[in-house]
């Protein structure tokens, strides 16, 4: 996926709302196609992407096939764009999805510290004087451990979670990355800071200057109107 | 009276150690791991790793457990009283409730809530504490089911069917029917 694929699908998304074709808000990517295309390299199939209402670049670098993408966004879905068997999970409130993709990466850690545990187990077990056997003392089977190690050789899911400037200034997120940081979470919070919410600047809003050193944090200049394509459309 | 207080209170102990059989059941609040609050005491059969003792911060609790039940876990999601639970109502509403429907079905968060109604005869715990919000929630949820736990032998049965329901169920409790509690704390 190049940056032009990007934008050949999100002029061809604006055209269909020029021509009232979407009867629901849009909210076009513009001007990050390079430093999205680059953060999506290190996300794998099985992570979590979890995004606000901006999110077609984003679905597009997870797989989702733009026929279905623009089938949603037809629908009238852009806002809370949802994919559960590309992991994407998407939310039109500000803020909303860093409290739950703290609450999936606990899960994930969680689970990933059992499977820890039981190959530990099995290692203690002495794998391989049970080969050929349906299973040992403790119920653990041959392939029961396989699987296990194998999992465990796996790249370790994580949660991406994308947030605009704005509402990585809120409370609840503010929250959720102390949560995250202070229990060692496999979660990575990505800023996509174009300096605006809505058409409010965040930093003087805030009285604030600098960054957060615990984020990944790119800037951008939207190419696009907030939301819309930028005049009225006629539906 | 006395007898109705504790079966009241005892009922809601079984269900909580039930609800425990769950493999992937986990409790969730503020002095769930620890003493604090009322329903703290109903939590002596719960094996303590299946406790997670969280700090004050509703909105990141009830989005947090959102999380969680989407990975599988079936969280029992504690608030004390229904004032601190409105700060949890952002999550509650946009996203327990609505995420079925605006994902299509395509994510399906399962998580039970407690809340308590407290005591106002006797103890009064103050214009902050002592509301019932349940009518209010009720006009704005859409998916979530409301159960209102007014009597003992409703308790199991609904905490049972919470726990395999198809979507989230907040549960009503009353602690003025708690009794006489372990630890001498109520409303």
């Amino acid at each position: 996926m190049t940056p032009d694929d990007l934008l050949a699908f999100e002029e061809d998304i604006a055209q269909e709302f020029a021509a009232g074709k979407i009867r629901s808000p849009i909210h076009l990517g513009g001007g990050s196609e390079r430093q999205l295309i680059e953060i999506f390299e290190t996300i794998k199939p099985h992570d979590w992407v979890l995004c606000g209402w901006r999110s077609h670049y984003h679905c597009l670098l997870k797989g989702v096939p733009r026929d279905q993408l623009k089938a949603a966004i037809l629908a009238g879905h852009s806002v809370s764009l949802c994919f559960p068997a590309h992991r994407i999970l998407c939310s039109g409130i500000v803020g909303g999805i860093a409290p739950i993709a703290v609450g999936l990466a606990w899960a994930i850690k969680q689970r990933r510290e059992a499977a820890v545990e039981a190959a530990n187990y099995a290692y203690d077990s002495h794998i391989d004087a049970i080969e050929g056997q349906d299973v040992d003392a403790h119920g653990y089977s041959y392939d029961d451990m396989v699987a296990t190690s194998n999992k465990l050789s796996d790249a370790p899911e994580r949660v991406h979670c994308f947030l605009g400037d704005m509402s990585a200034e809120s409370g609840v997120v503010h929250e959720a990355v102390k949560y995250a940081a202070g229990h060692d979470l496999p979660i990575r919070w990505i800023i996509e800071d174009n300096g605006l919410s809505v058409c409010t600047a965040t930093k003087a809003s805030w009285g604030l200057s600098g960054d957060r050193a615990d984020v990944t944090h790119y800037q951008y200049t939207l190419s696009r109107p907030h939301a819309g394509i930028g005049r009225w459309v006629k539906f | 009276m006395g007898e109705i207080l504790s079966a009241y209170f005892s009922e809601l102990c079984r269900a909580m150690a039930l609800l425990a059989e769950q493999p992937n059941a986990m409790f969730i609040g503020q002095g769930v791991g620890c003493a604090g609050t009322t329903l703290t005491d109903t939590l002596p059969d719960v094996p303590k790793e299946k406790l997670l003792e969280f700090p004050v911060a509703e909105d990141l609790q009830m989005g947090f457990s959102i999380g969680m039940a989407l990975e599988g876990v079936l969280p029992v999601c504690i608030f004390p009283r229904w004032n601190f639970l409105l700060c949890a109502a952002n999550q509650i509403v946009n996203h327990l409730d609505r995420l079925p429907i605006y994902s299509g079905g395509g994510y399906n968060p399962r998580v039970i809530i407690r809340v308590a109604t407290p005591i106002t005869k006797g103890f009064y715990p103050g214009p902050q504490h002592d509301d019932d919000f349940t009518e209010a929630f009720r006009a704005m949820l859409r998916t979530v089911r409301i159960v209102c736990l007014r009597k003992p032998s409703l308790i199991v049965p609904a905490y049972k069917v919470a726990a395999t329901a198809p979507c989230s169920t907040l549960l009503v409790e009353y602690t003025e029917l708690y009794g006489a509690v372990p630890s001498g704390v109520k409303g």
